[in-house]
């Protein structure tokens, strides 16, 4: 037996994405009025580039969602290369820009760009062609190490736990056998481990994440605001602008923390809205990847699915406490054009499958 | 095995299936932290925007009973600066204020105000205070400067005119545990609530770096002035008594010593003095001992100054007259082990009431007392208001003890009947006194016009009037000679008590005191003088009579 998705799919995931991207482009504005104002003398500085970004977002994902999915095939190795050449000169001083010590960013004339987007949906790609044919344990783990290495020379463990998130199902929808998964679940367990030991800004992060009440205005005052601001939002919000968190209380409140913002202004009912909306988004996308009946298609859209599902979970549970605070944008609604274009081009993809099913 | 595909596919199943489950969780967290634990992390979202300035209230004058100022306040203004709006450098700000700032206290040299403004203003907030306690002068020069960015607010200071005057009276402002201004003994501590008024808070919300926030709550709440306080005093007779209290205390060489002086009539506490005193403004300089108006604080063994109040208790009960004879004055009075003795050791067989007085006899009291009796001595001491608060506007009044019926036995009945095994304050006793002065009406003292004292009949006129020609016979032809102003006709009784020191009276240390009324016949003024440990001579009838006496004298002038 087939699925068959209805044929307005392509249509309807395309625009729950715009969708949930104006709801982001409202919390945006709403979040950086204040600082936008005092930085650029603009209020509408964030929104306008955000702006921007979702035009140049959609017009990717129109032209992803249209070229032969043959020609992505063939060319794969190409694009994923390119990628990982962009990933190396990043980390090269006078190519890549160090902000808050971290090397991230290279910057092309007006634009910013943040390789390591694209690298999660480019490597999506890659194993989605790499292990139509069976691939053990061994060279699937020197591949993800690879990419997690380059990401963590930057470094940026939020990327990183992404990445291994989505490869780790990617290989696990492949067909992989359940020994190897757990083996590779030891692997990452003691990775991870190993990360927070080593530095002493995630062993903070855990230890307030035990604790949060320890250290109000040092290591859980991240935490501690994104709380406060969830709490004055109750059931029905503070209204539309009325954040007070917002006032240079909350740390990253237009990217990160963005959905506290909404929160605290939408109140729980509002904010439950957007968490099914990205549900909704994210249940839709699974159907493409059921429908497809290609092996190649069918890896890739539960890829492109998964990193939405992982980057959602790890915010939204981070801005919950139910995990540590990680710094992950909260897909399509945080701020950032890299984050917004990239998962744009996924979006594209997705539809481009979803077409042909 | 599965084919690949369809593996693949059902695998996709397993996380589809997770999905709903992921996201009720984390809807349910969020439930959690935003209506469940939501009031209390609001509470502390709103403490961490909200900030608070407090209006602060013009507190309430003391004034005398002519309206003179005895406790004032002034207004002075708080320096501030809001680096926000400062269109010019710190160091101009510096240079330019250190020209137009007065030296004072905590920054005496041009040096010392330089590096303090540098500091203030080297702080990493937005609005930092710069100085306290400008005067009007000092505001307007540097307001005719014109620099943007500065600013001022109110600021009150208690200031005393005359510096100690009625300092023990008055009181002090200092603060309380929470930095506000609070008053603290005397009429500052007993009205505090009434002269502080109420203060003013303008609440509004801020951003994480001190700002306010445009769209934030503000609420305004006036300040309310404090009520101003018009007590009895009279500015004259307080600053004469505590003058002449002042010279009696050293003439004496008195360890200290107090004055009241009470209208007869009224009940109204025209002066109030006490020695050692202190000045309210600068009260941190004193010894705290001094804070206490021993006038209500202080309880001391009256000794035969009390004499007259058992006396007329057994005139008017008409147990007594002035003639009756005591049967048992003939010779000391052994009470058990105890033997009752006289000030001087002379005994006057069959001596009448009137010359009990004017010898001051302890034993013609014991008689007296036992024609009391326990019952009727301690509704009398009740009466005259021993044993507790006259009720006087003074916080640090306390109260004393006295026995009751029962407790009394012939020790005690004896020893009280001249004044000794009774603690009370000065206020007390000239208040008791005062019902002779009054005619049988005792009034409660008072410190604030307007405010009438509570009166009871405590002694039917006949007996007060027995009892005052007693002691303006005991004044004339007492046991002390002392320079009487002439023309003035003075009911009073002297007074030596010796200290009791663990359970023992020191014959050395005395409390000498005189109290008494004039003029006699139409009463104006009940005075009470005491002097503590005087040096030159223990008795009252040397010290503090005198001193008593030349005080009436410059009182009538």
């Amino acid at each position: 037996m087939k699925l068959r998705p209805s044929p307005s799919l392509p249509l309807s995931i395309l625009l729950s994405g715009i969708l949930v991207a104006c709801f982001g482009l409202i919390a945006i504005y709403d979040a950086s009025v204040i600082d936008a104002f005092r930085t650029f003398g603009d209020k509408f500085h964030y929104i306008k580039q955000q702006s921007l970004w979702l035009g140049v977002g959609i017009l990717a994902a129109l032209i992803t969602a249209n070229i032969p999915v043959t020609w992505i095939k063939k060319n794969v190795t190409v694009i994923y290369g390119f990628t990982l050449m962009l990933m190396f000169l990043v980390l090269i001083p006078g190519i890549g820009s160090k902000l808050l010590g971290a090397r991230r960013w290279l910057i092309f004339g007006p634009v910013v760009f943040q390789p390591s987007e694209l690298l999660k949906i480019t490597l999506a790609i890659y194993l989605a062609r790499w292990l139509e044919t069976d691939k053990n344990l061994k060279q699937f783990l020197a591949l993800v190490g690879l990419n997690i290495l380059l990401i963590m020379l930057q470094p940026d463990l939020g990327t990183a736990i992404i990445t291994i998130g989505m490869a780790f199902m990617i290989y696990y929808l492949s067909g992989a056998k359940l020994k190897e998964i757990f083996a590779f679940c030891a692997v990452l367990f003691a990775a991870t481990a190993v990360l927070i030991l080593a530095s002493p800004y995630r062993l903070n992060r855990v230890q307030t994440f035990m604790d949060p009440t320890q250290d109000p205005l040092g290591t859980s005052y991240h935490i501690n605001q994104v709380l406060y601001g969830l709490g004055s939002g109750g059931l029905y919000g503070v209204g539309l602008g009325m954040s007070r968190q917002k006032y240079a209380y909350l740390p990253e409140a237009t990217t990160d923390s963005i959905f506290v913002i909404i929160a605290e202004e939408f109140g729980f009912f509002g904010s439950t809205i957007l968490v099914l909306l990205l549900a909704g988004l994210l249940s839709a996308s699974l159907k493409v990847a059921l429908a497809a009946d290609d092996k190649f298609d069918k890896l890739l859209a539960s890829g492109i699915s998964l990193l939405f599902l992982i980057q959602i979970l790890v915010n939204l549970s981070s801005m919950v406490a139910l995990i540590p605070l990680t710094g992950v944008p909260l897909p399509f609604i945080s701020y950032g054009g890299s984050s917004l274009v990239t998962n744009f081009l996924a979006l594209g993809l997705l539809i481009n499958i979803a077409k042909r099913v | 095995m599965l084919k690949p595909l369809s593996l693949t596919s059902a695998r996709i199943r397993v996380i589809a299936l997770l999905i709903p489950l992921i996201f009720l969780i984390l809807l349910g967290r969020l439930f959690y932290w935003m209506v469940l634990r939501g009031p209390e992390l609001q509470a502390k979202a709103v403490r961490q925007h909200q900030t608070v300035t407090i209006l602060k209230a013009k507190r309430g004058d003391i004034l005398d009973s002519d309206g003179s100022v005895l406790a004032g306040t002034k207004n002075l203004y708080h320096l501030f600066v809001y680096k926000p709006q400062l269109e010019i450098s710190k160091n101009d700000v510096t240079e330019k204020l250190l020209k137009l700032l007065d030296t004072d206290k905590e920054a005496s040299t041009e040096a010392d105000m330089r590096a303090h403004l540098q500091e203030r203003l080297a702080l990493d907030s937005n609005w930092v205070s710069l100085k306290h306690y400008l005067t009007q002068e000092e505001k307007e020069k540097i307001e005719a400067e014109k620099i943007t960015g500065l600013g001022f607010e109110d600021e009150f200071v208690r200031y005393y005119p005359d510096a100690s005057v009625a300092g023990q009276v008055l009181g002090f402002v200092g603060q309380d545990a929470a930095g506000g201004e609070q008053g603290y003994f005397g009429l500052e501590g007993f009205y505090d609530r009434l002269l502080k008024g109420r203060e003013g808070r303008v609440r509004t919300e801020k951003d994480a770096q001190g700002n306010p926030i445009l769209i934030g709550n503000y609420q305004f709440l006036h300040s309310i002035e404090g009520k101003s306080i018009q007590t009895t005093l009279d500015k004259r007779m307080q600053y004469l008594s505590e003058r002449m209290l002042k010279e009696g205390v050293a003439k004496y060489q008195a360890l200290s010593g107090n004055i009241i002086i009470m209208e007869s009539k009224t009940g109204r506490i025209k002066a109030m003095a006490a020695i050692p005193n202190y000045d309210p403004g600068k009260f941190s300089e004193f010894d705290a001992k001094s804070y206490k108006n021993p006038a209500v604080a202080d309880l001391f063994e009256p000794g035969s100054v009390f004499k007259p109040l058992v006396m007329a208790a057994g005139l008017n009960e008409k147990l007594v007259t002035p003639e009756t004879q005591c049967d048992i004055c003939a010779g000391p009075i052994n009470i058990g082990k105890y033997t009752i003795k006289t000030w001087d050791e002379k005994y006057h067989s069959q001596t009448s009431m009137t010359d009990v007085i004017i010898h001051s006899d302890n034993t013609g009291m014991v008689f007296v007392a036992r024609k009391l009796g326990p019952d009727k001595f301690a509704d009398y001491m009740q009466k005259y208001g021993f044993g507790r608060k006259t009720k006087i506007q003074l916080q640090e009044e306390v109260s004393g003890t006295t026995r009751s019926a029962k407790e009394y036995g012939d020790i005690d009945l004896a020893t009280n009947s001249f004044g000794q095994g009774i603690a009370v304050t000065p206020l007390q006793l000239v208040s008791a006194v005062n019902t002779i002065a009054n005619r049988g009406t005792y009034i409660s003292p008072t410190l604030v016009e307007g405010s009438a004292g509570e009166t009871r009949a405590v002694l039917n006129p006949e007996a007060a009037l027995q009892m005052t020609q007693i002691m303006i016979q005991a004044v004339e032809s007492g046991e002390a000679k002392w320079a009487r102003p002439q023309g003035l006709s003075v009911a009073g009784k002297t007074g030596t008590a010796q200290i009791p020191i663990e359970g023992r009276y020191d014959e050395k240390k005395t409390i000498a005191s005189f109290i008494g009324f004039f003029p006699a016949n139409d009463p104006q003024y009940t005075m009470l003088v005491t002097l503590r440990e005087p040096q030159t001579s223990p008795w009252g009838s040397e010290t503090a009579a005198p001193l008593w006496f030349s005080l009436a004298k410059q009182l009538l002038l």
